[in-house]
């Protein structure tokens, strides 16, 4: 048996076994566990280190990793983004939720809490544990968790730690989580937190390098398209794929006065709708989008709800943030760029540095394509009108040249029908030419009362083109087109001589298409169409007058093959109808013993008192009673017959003509009419020369009659007609009537004078039957009207008849040894056309009374081919001439400056005089940069003048202007500029120019000059005026040419003239120029003036000086003036 | 001088006072008719020229580029320094050979 005290020790010792034992048992179950513990560790950190920085694929590892470890029955994980806290992974009941964002107030709830606090914490119950919590979770379900583990995921940072998310496991079991969990979870979380942190900055870098690739992108493509609309679509559509923004949409400033923003362009599903509606707002309404284009700055909303300047946009689904950003061009905004998303704080700061960026280039493509379109516009404009113009001096018919202006109109606007519809006298509209769709091309020549009175006299009384209202509609065209009550339509006038004789119209399908640009090219072009009508006009005048003559010849050819008197009356009778188109034709000889007219052949008249042989007494018949009376043609409109009461018929217009022979009434000739043609005066004139015909041809026969060998006379007139007849050249007819008129007449000789208008002079032209020596003497001698009065006189009422004159002045007559000189007067309608003089040695002029026919005859036809080549030189020349400096005129004045422009402190003045009606010279203010004050000043002066200079001003200007809105210096402006002059250009024509960029906020001006007279410079304090030299070339002469740039600190007081050569080159009546020193002196004189009152002194001082001499070169001023503080 | 060498070129053409729009269309058409009937090579002699204005240096400037696309060339000579001051103002004297007597623009050609 032991002793008590080994069974003591026995037991002691065994209890001692006992717990070495547990503590080894303990022991290792803690270092398994906490082998365990460091596998789990290693294995997450392994993973964690292994993963890609892909923060997606982070937050699943984490949420693995936590599986491995605890039950995550119902877990999240998220992360915090400003007060929002964004939930990237959240599991309910093992089932994998959405991702939520949520709002969530600085401590609030336990995530909040641990966000403040930096711990994690461990809910072991929440029934029990509540209220001892040290916060309160922020929702309370149907089914609570019992038990929770929250860890905080923290990175360090210079401002120590920071909690950017929070993992949150939950059960529904109490207890389900133990420290160890806890603590793991935190490694976990921490290590994961770093690599998220990692992950996120290097996204960030990722999307930086996306976002600076997309700017670079879009500056590429915004250098490579013209096209705005295909520019915007892109930048869009890049925006939207880069960042992944799910609305990108692009505006641009619209309007004339730029108080609208119209959708251009975008992303979604709603796009097509908006661009088919034209949205657009107006700046003054609610909304981000007209906000940020009025006010130019970006607005940044992360949440719209809290936003009162937020507006929605139809057609978008819910969205929570929007960012807007104004595309600005030297602080003027163009349009905006505006994205908006469905989360909430969807952009950054960077987001807005990056668009911000992005949209300073767009808005130099919008601008640039802006630029690019007017001025391509102007430029097509300019184009157009000078194929027109050239098209108008071409020999094409009219409807063609029509036909190409309505071309022509579709190169400036685009439409769907244009047409020239031309007015008649019966207030009809015929539709003369028509392009675009079939039905109006089917409607040329067809023809409708108008309807719409109110807007043609409108557009007759602007005489300007005018946009109109498409409901006012103009009548049966407008229904023809069958066109939607919103389209578009233009008209302008085409006047001629200040009479609206039609409209050019414009229509297009598309609503609010057209602008007053439009309207200003089909102006334009309108009067190209004028032109055009009026050119057709004077052409069938000409027709008609060339048609006079064949009928006259005609007339005279068949009344010369008459034998006899009544031969020539039937001939004429059976003729004049068909030559003058009328329907009835009396001719009556008069017997100046009885005083009473005897019918002597009639057609179309089925009247017994105008039977032939009939005698009718003048008081019988009004209409001959005023003929006797007034000796010239007497009209009766409604066709009184003689006979008491008189027979009247009102549709019959009655004209009587006198026929005389010689000096002496010989008869009347009655015709009658009823067609509606309206007389015109040249019809009047065929007329009153068939009666003439009619009457020689009466006397004639008469003659012929009473002594047959004079048969030849008319013979010989017609020779005469033949010979004129059968040569275009005037002076080869005059050559010929002066030959064949000795042969004919037998006179001696037979000089021929031409009246010279201009010079007043009678200029010998041709002479026969001269000595050499008289020859020399006529071609030398040129007599002044003055000299020769009796071709002075009045000889309206001689029509007809050409009178004899005395002898010509002294110097023809006694300096040619003349014999029994007289004078015959070319006389066309009572005007002077020319002299023929006629000598006769042998017999006195009373004697030649039998001949006298024949010379006058000649005379005739000879003043009549005088009148004929020069009205058709005069008329083609002065139409051409005229037509050309109304167009270059046109352009010209449109491209000059229609304002000065107000400079605080600065005072402009300018003045332009073209030497004639178009100039050469222009200058120009453009606005580089409007909000600072930045100008460009401009003149400048083309070589030469006319419609080439005027063109080449056009297209310099508009050059310069391009380039000038670049921005660039004056120097590079330039070059530049000369660089597209030289593409543009094919002409010798070069322009000198100076160019100046005033800054009149730092009052300073940096210049260069191409080749222009360097401009005057006078301070207060200076004696003399300086020159602002600097060296260059002028423009459209050699490529790649070197300008001096020069700079210049403008003083308060300072004053710079301007000016192009014509001011200093003004001649007075000694051929003394007016010179820079004469101008410098002025400006000397005049420096405390402003600059208009220079501008007045300038003028008045080379006003002075020139005195009469004409102007004969272009004049223009510009004056800049600094005012005195 | 030599004949051969100066073959198709002209060294008369002198004009006088003011080239100006009334007196350029002449001077234009001398030029034009010289250069078409095979003088592609012209010495252009200013030194009476008392005033000369932009009409009268595009006719020059036409002239010469005639003168060249026959193979030729436009030189000018003797400029009074009036003229010599509105080429240089113009920027001219860097497109024409201006010489200072009709010889040594003759050389020039040959």
């Amino acid at each position: 048996m032991l002793p008590p005290w080994a069974w003591l020790l026995i037991i002691l010792a065994l209890g001692v076994f006992a717990w070495v034992l547990r503590w080894r048992y303990v022991s290792r179950r803690a270092l398994q566990a906490r082998l365990a513990e460091l596998a789990a560790l290693s294995d997450a950190g392994r993973a964690i280190v292994a993963a890609q920085l892909d923060f997606d694929a982070l937050c699943e590892l984490i949420y693995r990793q936590a599986r491995q470890i605890v039950d995550t029955w119902i877990f999240q994980l998220g992360f915090f983004d400003g007060s929002n806290y964004h939930i990237k992974i959240r599991i309910f009941r093992g089932e994998r939720q959405p991702e939520q964002t949520f709002d969530l107030g600085q401590g609030e709830g336990i995530v909040g809490w641990m966000r403040q606090t930096k711990r994690p914490l461990l809910v072991g119950d929440f029934v029990t544990e509540m209220d001892s919590l040290p916060a309160q979770p922020r929702y309370i379900s149907d089914d609570p968790p019992r038990s929770a583990v929250f860890v905080p995921l923290m990175v360090g940072g210079q401002e120590g730690e920071t909690v950017i998310g929070a993992m949150a496991i939950q059960s529904h079991r109490p207890h389900a989580f133990t420290t160890d969990h806890q603590r793991i979870l935190s490694i976990i979380a921490n290590q994961a937190a770093a690599a998220i942190e990692n992950a996120r900055l290097f996204e960030r870098v990722q999307h930086r390098a996306r976002q600076l690739g997309l700017i670079a992108n879009v500056s590429q493509r915004v250098a490579a398209i013209l096209d705005l609309d295909a520019l915007l679509t892109q930048v869009v559509a890049l925006v939207n794929e880069t960042f992944g923004y799910p609305f990108v949409h692009l505006f641009t400033l619209e309007g004339d006065d730029g108080q609208e923003i119209v959708f251009r362009a975008g992303t979604g599903d709603h796009v097509a709708n908006w661009l088919n509606l034209q949205l657009r707002y107006s700046l003054d309404e609610a909304g981000l989008i007209p906000w940020t284009a009025k006010h130019g700055q970006p607005s940044l909303v992360g949440d719209v709800s809290r936003e009162p300047r937020y507006r929605h946009s139809d057609g978008i689904p819910e969205i929570h943030s929007e960012l807007v950003v104004p595309l600005k061009v030297a602080d003027q905004v163009v349009g905006v760029l505006d994205v908006q998303s469905d989360r909430y704080q969807a952009f950054d700061d960077e987001d807005l540095f990056v668009l911000q960026t992005l949209s300073d280039t767009v808005a130099v493509a919008v601008r640039n394509a802006g630029l690019y379109e007017s001025e391509r516009r102007r430029r097509q404009l300019a184009n157009t009108l000078h194929k027109v113009s050239a098209m108008l001096s071409s020999s094409l018919e009219t409807d063609q040249v029509l036909d190409g202006i309505l071309e022509g109109v579709g190169r400036v606007v685009s439409y769907d029908a244009a047409a020239i519809l031309l007015l008649d006298r019966n207030d009809q509209f015929t539709v003369r030419t028509a392009r675009g769709m079939q039905a109006i091309v089917d409607a040329i020549g067809t023809t409708w009362p108008v309807a719409g009175r109110e807007r043609l006299q409108r557009l007759a009384q602007v005489q300007q083109a005018l946009i109109f209202d498409p409901e006012a509609s103009i009548g049966p065209y407008h229904e023809l087109l069958n066109f939607p009550p919103d389209h578009s339509c233009m008209g302008a006038p085409l006047m001629v001589r200040d009479e609206l004789v039609g409209i050019l119209t414009v229509d297009s399908l598309q609503p609010n298409l057209y602008g007053p640009e439009d309207a200003a090219a089909v102006e334009a072009l309108a009067n190209q169409a004028s032109a055009a009508l009026e050119n057709a006009r004077l052409y069938a005048a000409e027709l008609e007058k060339a048609q006079s003559l064949a009928a006259l010849l005609e007339m005279a050819e068949a009344t010369d093959m008459a034998e006899n008197l009544n031969q020539v009356l039937e001939t004429v009778v059976s003729l004049t109808p068909m030559l003058l188109d009328v329907d009835r034709c009396v001719i009556l000889l008069w017997d100046q013993e009885r005083e009473a007219f005897q019918v002597a052949e009639a057609y179309g008249l089925q009247d017994s008192s105008l039977d032939v042989d009939h005698w009718v007494w003048p008081e019988d018949w009004p209409l001959l009673d005023r003929l006797l009376e007034t000796e010239s043609p007497a009209v009766d409109e409604f066709g009184g017959l003689p006979g008491a009461p008189s027979v009247q018929d009102v549709d019959v217009t009655l004209v009587a003509l006198p026929l005389r022979a010689k000096g002496r009434l010989i008869g009347a000739m009655v015709i009658g009419y009823s067609d509606q043609a309206p007389i015109t005066e040249q019809r009047i004139q065929l007329i009153a020369g068939i009666a003439n015909q009619t009457a020689l041809a009466i006397d004639s026969a008469q003659l012929t009659m009473a002594q047959q060998e004079e048969a030849w006379v008319s013979q010989a007139l017609l020779q005469v007609a033949e010979a004129i007849g059968a040569t275009p050249n005037l002076d080869e007819a005059l050559e010929t009537v002066a030959r064949l008129t000795p042969m004919l007449v037998g006179v001696e000789s037979c000089l021929v004078y031409y009246w010279d208008k201009e010079l007043e002079l009678l200029a010998p032209k041709a002479a026969c039957g001269l000595t050499a020596e008289q020859a020399e003497v006529f071609a030398a001698t040129p007599v002044a009207v003055d000299d020769w009065p009796e071709l002075e006189l009045e000889y309206q009422e001689q029509i007809g008849q050409v009178p004899i004159l005395p002898p010509p002045p002294p110097a023809i007559s006694e300096g040619l040894n003349l014999r029994q000189p007289f004078t015959l007067p070319l006389l066309i309608w009572g005007n002077l056309t020319g002299a023929f003089v006629v000598d006769t040695p042998d017999e006195p002029i009373s004697q030649l009374d039998r001949r006298m026919s024949i010379l006058s005859g000649i005379a005739q036809q000879t003043a009549t081919a005088i009148q004929n080549a020069r009205l058709q030189i005069e008329s083609v020349e002065r139409q051409r001439l005229e037509q050309e400096l109304q167009l270059a005129r046109q352009i010209q004045v449109s491209f000059l400056p229609n304002k000065i422009p107000q400079v605080p402190g600065w005072d402009l003045a300018a003045y332009w005089q073209a030497a004639r009606r178009v100039s050469g010279d222009f200058y120009d203010f453009i606005p580089v940069n409007q909000s600072h004050d930045i100008w460009g000043l401009v003149i400048a002066d083309v070589a030469d003048k006319g419609m080439p200079a005027a063109l080449f001003m056009a297209l310099s200007r508009t050059l310069v202007r391009a380039s000038a809105m670049t921005g660039r210096g004056p120097a590079e402006t330039i070059v530049r500029a000369n660089d597209l002059i030289l593409a543009d250009s094919h002409s010798d024509l070069f322009v000198t120019l100076f160019y100046a960029i005033l800054d009149a906020e730092q009052n300073r001006l940096i210049y260069t000059n191409a080749g222009h007279n360097p401009p005057l410079l006078v301070n207060g304090h200076q004696k003399e005026p300086e020159l602002l030299s600097a060296s260059g070339i002028a423009l459209g002469i050699i490529p790649d040419i070197q300008l001096e740039e020069r700079k210049l600190s403008v003083e308060p007081g300072c004053l710079i003239v301007f000016y192009t050569d014509g001011v200093i080159d003004a001649l007075d009546d000694q051929e003394n120029e007016f010179g820079l020193k004469r101008l410098s002196k002025v400006i000397k004189t005049h420096h405390q003036d402003s600059a208009e009152q220079v501008v007045q002194a300038i003028n008045r001082a080379v006003a002075d000086f020139t005195g009469d001499q004409p102007q004969f070169d272009d004049f223009t001023l510009l004056v800049l003036k600094r005012q005195r503080a | 001088m030599n004949q051969d060498l100066h073959e198709g070129t002209a060294w008369d053409i002198a004009p006088t006072g003011r080239l100006d729009a009334n007196t350029v269309p002449d001077f234009e058409s001398t030029l034009r008719e010289r250069i078409q009937s095979g003088e592609s090579r012209l010495v252009v002699d200013m030194k009476d020229v008392s005033y000369i204005s932009s009409s009268g240096l595009r006719a020059l400037l036409t002239a010469r580029r005639l003168a060249k696309s026959q193979g030729g060339d436009l030189k000018l000579c003797r400029l009074p320094p009036r003229i010599h001051k509105i080429f240089e103002m113009v920027g001219f004297t860097q497109v024409f050979g201006i010489y200072d007597s009709v010889e040594l623009a003759l050389n020039e050609f040959m």
